[in-house]
């Protein structure tokens, strides 16, 4: 009896090897990312030069689907061994409701569980919440905005590139070492400059910057209104008044002009000078030149920011689905929360997402036109968890609620 | 009295040239990635000899056995330059693919085979004929290519994907993919060639491989009191005993030494910045740590386990070998 027990449990086994095993029924099974892009009709970009603009007709149009794409190849490697290949998905929509109906037709038809939205803020937050309840994880790879990561922050709704209070947190703490205490703000018209002279307030409150004045900028030739459309009259002052400029500028038409304009011979920061970026192509070090060259060849072009986030936010998952040995979501949320991994994003440390909020950490680049002049988190600044938690939202301070 | 004074200079003459027949020309040959030179210096005055004019951006360097000649990656260049040692100069070059990074040669010293860092190849190239015979696809951003002691399998560590491939150098099939840490980068087999060791640069620890069953058996974490920086570990390299692996913590301004048979770090000493790739004199008493961050070499006393000193060599230097 004993025997044919052994015999028949045995049996029971090798049919289950045989016929179960995860590995054996996905055998080169697709695992789909959908890329869920907005419409973009006013460019949010910073330093982008309207030379270019002008000169390459096609350059506006180039979202971060490449860098999707190159996280796609790269994670081709990684789901070799499991019998997984990584597809990726484009879909266009207006709106959040149009993006929704994309997702749901890729997540009906093809499985798809993960997606990168390209939008801006206000379509991202409202697809987010209409996607709550659903079996799907969203990565934000395009929009800065903080309210993302505090009252419009939703738990299936993931960030890789960093948002404002990030940046102007690292720019503030490069002021303050520096000793560059007293700053001129120049404030445009739109309402992410405002945005992001509120973040920079906040910044400037934290780490003891001083603003000395808020000058509001127009972006217009009229002769009538050159107190607010002229660098030399927005710049006025005595000798001993700003020790540099910060410019909010998020259509970056004006902010060109402003170096070398000032009336006093002081630095410029913010949209043009020396700007907080999430990448930048001529960084040179932590195997950065590696990426920005598989880049550049592929596409002829250079890798910026949103591209560096989309590339890391495919990284997360395919990296997620290898370490934890399953394509499921939960095993890949799990992964994303884990506050033990280290995410090679190319930076120089291996980084975690804060479960607050779903950010991903990371240092903060300070870039002039061609040069990556520092990092932030400056050494000086130091934190009882982590070091880049001194960037952004910190765990006491979180607005955001995930319901 | 006279006679004895010429006795002994003559005997000393003699044992010295005796010394340096026996041991090579004692140089330290070190690459400058940025100067596009190998630094070639007098193994006890540390003296420059010469600067040996390379392809761009020379990066590692493996000499063939009797080390008469110096292989070098040319990575900007995409060639593997050849010094002749005795002349200091470069003599001929190998094409092996684009931007070669790291090299392994067998001990017949016919062939030679390098990681394709942009093409996600490993190279094989038949020495002899100056020709590429196989190259073989990898994970993301291969690095690390380090041969079996017996040369019948090749290990190439896969930066972005995270595994190493074992492959078969005579059937060239790969004959495992094992999954590390982030950032695979050097490695080194035991004395016995049963354990692969191989630093992960990003997740800070070393992953130890069963050379037998391919599989991930251990790690060695690293803990360094009061280090400036995240502990990276990149170089790594088996001391003459074969009893201590020193591995470099990079960003940590550290060396560790950790006891094989235990796998546990025994100690550590502070070197340079951005501390990478070191090397061994043929006697195995000094350990040369290049300091790729702070453009200079610290020199440790293997049997003291103390820096004695640290030497200035040109920019970015990226791997020290020496002929003695």
């Amino acid at each position: 009896m004993f025997r044919v027990q052994t015999f028949f449990f045995g049996a029971l086994l090798l049919l289950v090897a045989a016929g179960s095993p995860a590995v054996a029924a996905e055998k080169n099974s697709p695992f789909v990312i959908g890329y869920l892009e907005g419409d973009w009709t006013a460019s949010e970009e910073w330093n982008r030069h309207p030379a270019d603009m002008g000169r390459l007709p096609d350059y506006l149009p180039h979202r971060p689907f490449a860098g999707a794409e190159i996280g796609v190849d790269d994670a081709q490697y990684l789901g070799r061994g499991m019998g997984i290949t990584y597809v990726l998905e484009r879909r266009m929509g207006k709106t959040a409701g149009e993006l929704l109906a994309a997702l749901k037709g890729l997540n009906g038809e093809q499985g798809a569980k993960v997606f990168l939205v390209d939008a801006p803020q206000a379509v991202t937050a409202e697809l987010a919440k209409l996607a709550a309840g659903m079996d799907v994880l969203l990565f934000n790879v395009s929009s800065f905005a903080d309210s993302l990561r505090a009252e419009d922050c939703a738990g299936n709704l993931f960030h890789t590139l960093p948002n404002n209070a990030m940046l102007m947190d690292a720019l503030v703490q490069f002021l303050v070492v520096k000793k560059w205490l007293r700053v001129l703000v120049l404030e445009g018209p739109l309402e992410e400059d405002k945005k992001m002279v509120a973040a920079f307030r906040r910044a400037a409150k934290r780490f003891g910057l001083k603003i000395v004045d808020v000058r509001s900028f127009l972006l217009t030739q009229d002769p009538r209104a050159r107190e607010s459309n002229r660098v030399e009259q927005l710049t006025s002052g005595d000798a001993d008044s700003y020790d540099a400029v910060f410019v909010a500028d998020a259509h970056g038409e004006f902010s060109y002009r402003v170096p070398y304009s000032t009336v006093l011979p002081r630095p410029v920061v913010g949209a043009h000078g020396l700007t907080p970026r999430a990448w930048h192509w001529s960084f040179l070090r932590h195997g950065a030149p590696q990426v920005n060259s598989r880049f550049e060849r592929k596409y002829g072009r250079r890798m910026d920011d949103r591209d560096w986030a989309a590339w890391i936010a495919v990284k997360s998952v395919s990296e997620a689905v290898l370490r934890r040995k399953s394509p499921e979501l939960a095993a890949i949320r799990e992964h994303l929360l884990d506050q033990d991994i280290k995410l090679d994003a190319f930076k120089g440390g291996g980084y975690s997402y804060r479960p607050w909020d779903n950010q991903l950490r990371q240092p903060i680049l300070m870039a002039t036109d061609n040069w990556v002049a520092a990092m932030a988190p400056h050494k000086a600044y130091l934190h009882p968890e982590s070091k880049l938690d001194t960037l952004g939202y910190d765990k006491p301070e979180t607005q955001c609620a995930f319901n | 009295m006279k006679r004895l004074l010429s006795f002994i200079v003559l005997f000393a003459a003699f044992a010295v040239s005796e010394e340096t027949l026996a041991k090579g020309t004692g140089y330290l040959f070190i690459s400058n990635e940025k100067d596009h030179t190998v630094t070639v210096l007098d193994g006890k005055t540390f003296d420059v000899v010469k600067n040996i004019q390379t392809g761009r951006r020379p990066r590692d360097m493996k000499f063939n056995a009797d080390k008469s000649l110096l292989y070098i990656t040319a990575s900007a260049d995409s060639r593997i330059d050849i010094i002749d040692v005795s002349k200091l100069e470069v003599i001929d070059y190998l094409l092996p693919g684009d931007d070669p990074e790291l090299i392994a040669l067998t001990g017949d010293g016919k062939l030679l085979i390098t990681s394709n860092e942009d093409d996600n190849l490993a190279s094989f190239v038949d020495i002899a004929n100056n020709k590429i015979i196989a190259q073989i696809p990898t994970g993301v951003e291969p690095e690390g290519v380090t041969l079996s002691p017996d040369d019948k399998r090749v290990y190439v560590t896969a930066e972005v994907s995270q595994m190493i491939h074992v492959v078969d150098v005579e059937s060239r099939e790969v004959l495992a993919d094992i999954l590390v840490g982030s950032r695979p980068r050097r490695a080194f087999f035991t004395s016995d060639g049963k354990e692969y060791w191989v630093t992960n640069e990003i997740s800070g620890f070393v992953s130890i491989i069963d050379t037998e069953t391919l599989e991930v058996i251990d790690e060695v974490h690293f803990d360094p009191k009061g280090a400036p920086g995240d502990v990276t570990p990149v170089g790594i390299a088996l001391g003459p005993d074969g009893k201590t692996a020193y591995v470099t913590l990079g960003h940590a301004n550290r060396l560790a030494l950790v006891d094989v048979a235990t796998r546990k770090v025994r100690k550590y000493l502070l070197v340079g910045t951005r501390a990478w790739n070191l090397d061994f004199t043929g006697d195995g008493k000094t350990l040369y740590v290049v300091n790729s961050g702070s453009d200079d070499v610290s020199i440790v006393d293997v049997e003291s386990e103390k820096v004695k000193k640290t030497i200035p060599v040109g920019r970015y230097p990226h791997t020290i070998k020496i002929d003695d």
